[in-house]
């Protein structure tokens, strides 16, 4: 269920806080990653690296980013550096809050910034935020979702 | 910066990897084993690295006509594969391509098993009753072995190892009538890299496995003291010990007394042990211990020590970390007593009495260090009573050994270990990044010594002076046989295989920063009647 429109137009985020919610939820959700990877004792053990530990990666780097991200996202349109800088995701256009199908689709996006570890797959990340020099500030995967982020109205 | 040049050979691997070896015309038949030249990494299960006149015409009159008679684009830049040679075949094991079956004068592919893992030993023969089977141990797979006349795949088997989940198979193992002697090293000694690894609690070993099914017949770790926690940080991860002591380099035996000897690495964290950069003595038969005897205390180092500044995995107090990586010589000294001769990444050659262990010489070479000293391997010349021991004293930054280097190849008395001749080598290329120590293993006949050093020159000496026979710089671009640019680099690992009239070469290694390449190449002194 969608929360209630409002009746003002949408200010779109400036470029430079966009930025910066997002650096934040970056470092945020790496460290909690690292805090979850210690806390569970994942990759502490010979045995842990027997076989091929990259689905115990994938499984930990997914349930890091449920509980920073994509929680309080789908529950606020806010996630912690979007929260800090008082920005929300909207549906393109509107004040409406961004739908489910929309945020799932942001998703993949997130987690592609961390792919800046992983050689010439950083352009992925780039690629997708020198959109945002559009006069639209939209990042590409604003244009794919169909979505803006805007100063938080309410 | 890269250089144009660099893309170009890196991209090159890329076509390697995918590229086949151009097959051999319909009719060349199977391999033949008419005549086998070697078993495996040490040439006999005594590792001397030695042919005898019996497996090669090469000599001091005509070692000066060696040329190149083919060359063949490897998969990898790191090559650590020798091949086994017959009177028809040279058989391969190329990283990123698979096994195959390479006819000995022209280069064409009589079999290709392709296979992604990666070569780790030579490739090693037995025959049987049916005909004749290959091994070769891949890096983190275990042994495979395969039908050497049609190249089919047979089996894939790890031996039955405990206290290591992470076993890793760099040594060549050792095939002695129906057992494969395997040695164990650990991945451990690189996962220490992982900040919220709990270093370190695998152990090196020693297995027996059969040589038909691959079933385990016995396993002895290096390690039996159970692992402890010794500390705690971050809350959560445990400090752990003692581990390491792994076995890299293949075993040796004497078939006589039935003893398998083998040496240990150091230990990957505190608290070591009295078994890391040790001697085993074992029985073959059972892997009961007959001895042991440790050369450096209190060794303890991993990785994690060179990439990051007090890594809280590297250990405290850092050892010298100078295993005995190089397979040790059998040999009998010549008042008759049968000895082992080990060289230590020290740089330290130490000669023993097989049946105790007991130290007869020792000869400090070299000034050693992380990357040797003795590196990869020595050589026995019975008939001089020589011992060739190559040194590298390559810098290894803080793991450097102290001392002046003193790289190149040094033949001892084995008798008392005094130095008959030594080769001092400097890097002959100011303008490219090399060292001139000699890290590969070396190889010999009665009468040359090949040598393959980290500038990437291959030298045949006059086995019993030193004398430079001959010299060919490998670093430089080849054309190859299977249509792969192929390019030379530095001398490492196994080193100069001898067979017949040829000498078998891998130039280039870029592991430690050095030269990478992936020429294989064969010299041939072109005689009509080699052996």
């Amino acid at each position: 269920m969608n929360a209630p429109v409002t009746e003002q137009a949408p200010r779109p985020a400036g470029r430079g806080r966009r930025l910066l919610a997002t650096l934040i939820d970056f470092v945020a959700t790496g460290i909690a990653g690292l805090v979850l990877v210690l806390a569970t004792g994942a990759f502490h053990d010979a045995e842990d690296y027997a076989g091929d530990p990259l689905p115990r990666i994938v499984a930990l780097g997914f349930a890091t980013y449920f509980i920073l991200n994509a929680y309080p996202l789908w529950r606020r349109s806010q996630s912690i550096g979007k929260l800090v800088l008082g920005l929300e995701v909207v549906r393109i256009g509107t004040t409406e809050r961004a739908a489910f199908w929309q945020l799932a689709l942001r998703s993949p996006f997130f987690l592609a910034l961390y792919a800046v570890f992983l050689g010439w797959l950083a352009v992925l990340p780039v690629v997708d935020m020198l959109a945002i020099l559009h006069r639209k500030r939209r990042c590409l995967h604003d244009w794919i979702c169909r979505t803006d982020v805007v100063m938080r109205t309410r | 910066m890269v250089a144009p040049r660099q893309i170009a050979f890196v991209a090159s691997l890329g076509i390697a990897a995918v590229a086949s070896a151009e097959s051999c015309p319909d009719g060349t038949g199977a391999p033949s084993f008419d005549t086998i030249y070697t078993a495996g990494w040490g040439f006999d299960p005594q590792n001397s690295r030695h042919q005898g006149p019996d497996r090669t015409s090469i000599n001091a009159g005509n070692a000066a006509r060696l040329t190149v008679k083919w060359a063949y684009g490897l998969g990898t830049d790191t090559p650590r594969s020798m091949p086994l040679v017959t009177d028809d075949t040279i058989f391969l094991g190329d990283t990123g391509r698979g096994l195959l079956a390479l006819d000995r004068d022209t280069g064409c592919a009589r079999w290709e098993l392709p296979w992604g893992g990666e070569f780790a030993s030579a490739i090693l023969h037995r025959v049987h009753a049916d005909g004749v089977m290959l091994y070769f141990a891949d890096r983190n797979a275990g042994i495979v072995a395969v039908d050497a006349r049609s190249g089919r795949l047979l089996w894939q088997r790890q031996p039955e190892i405990v206290r290591n989940p992470v076993p890793m198979f760099s040594g060549t193992p050792l095939i002695h009538g129906e057992t494969i002697f395997m040695p164990i090293s650990s991945q451990e000694i690189g996962l220490s890299l992982v900040p919220f690894y709990g270093c370190c609690t695998t152990s090196g070993g020693m297995a027996a496995m059969d040589a038909t099914t691959g079933d385990t017949r016995w396993y002895v770790p290096t390690i039996e003291e159970p692992v402890r926690v010794v500390g705690r940080r971050w809350l959560f991860v445990e400090r752990r010990g003692p581990p390491g002591a792994p076995v890299w380099g293949a075993p040796t035996l004497d078939p006589a007394s039935g003893t398998l000897f083998f040496g240990t690495g150091q230990n990957y964290s505190h608290p070591t042990t009295d078994t890391s950069d040790a001697i085993f003595a074992v029985d073959a038969a059972t892997g009961e211990r007959r001895w042991m005897r440790q050369f450096t205390a209190n060794d303890a180092y991993n990785i994690s020590c060179d990439i990051v500044p007090n890594h809280p995995n590297c250990p405290d107090p850092l050892g010298p970390d100078v295993d005995f990586g190089a397979p040790l010589v059998f040999a009998a000294l010549p008042d008759g007593t049968p000895a082992v001769i080990a060289g230590q990444k020290s740089g330290d050659v130490h000669a023993m009495r097989a049946d105790d262990g007991s130290v007869i010489w020792q000869r400090k070479l070299g000034r050693g260090g992380a990357l040797g000293g003795v590196h990869s391997g020595i050589a026995l010349n019975a008939a001089l009573g020589l011992v060739y021991a190559p040194i590298s004293d390559i810098d290894a930054g803080r793991m450097t050994g102290p001392g002046p280097a003193k790289p190149g190849v040094y033949a001892l008395d084995v008798a008392d270990g005094s130095v008959v001749w030594s080769r001092e080598r400097a890097g002959r290329c100011p303008e490219r990044y090399c060292w001139g120590g000699v890290s590969a293993a070396v190889s010999g006949t009665d009468e040359v010594l090949f040598s393959g050093s980290l500038d990437g020159y291959l030298e045949a000496l006059d086995a019993a002076t030193g004398e430079v026979l001959w010299s060919f710089d490998t670093w430089q671009d080849f054309e190859t046989v299977n249509g792969v640019p192929a390019r030379g680099g530095a001398f490492d690992t196994h080193g100069p295989m001898i067979a017949g009239d040829m000498v078998i070469v891998s130039s280039g290694y870029s592991a430690y920063f050095q030269a990478g390449g992936n020429a294989l190449l064969v010299f041939a002194v072109g005689e009509e009647d080699s052996p």
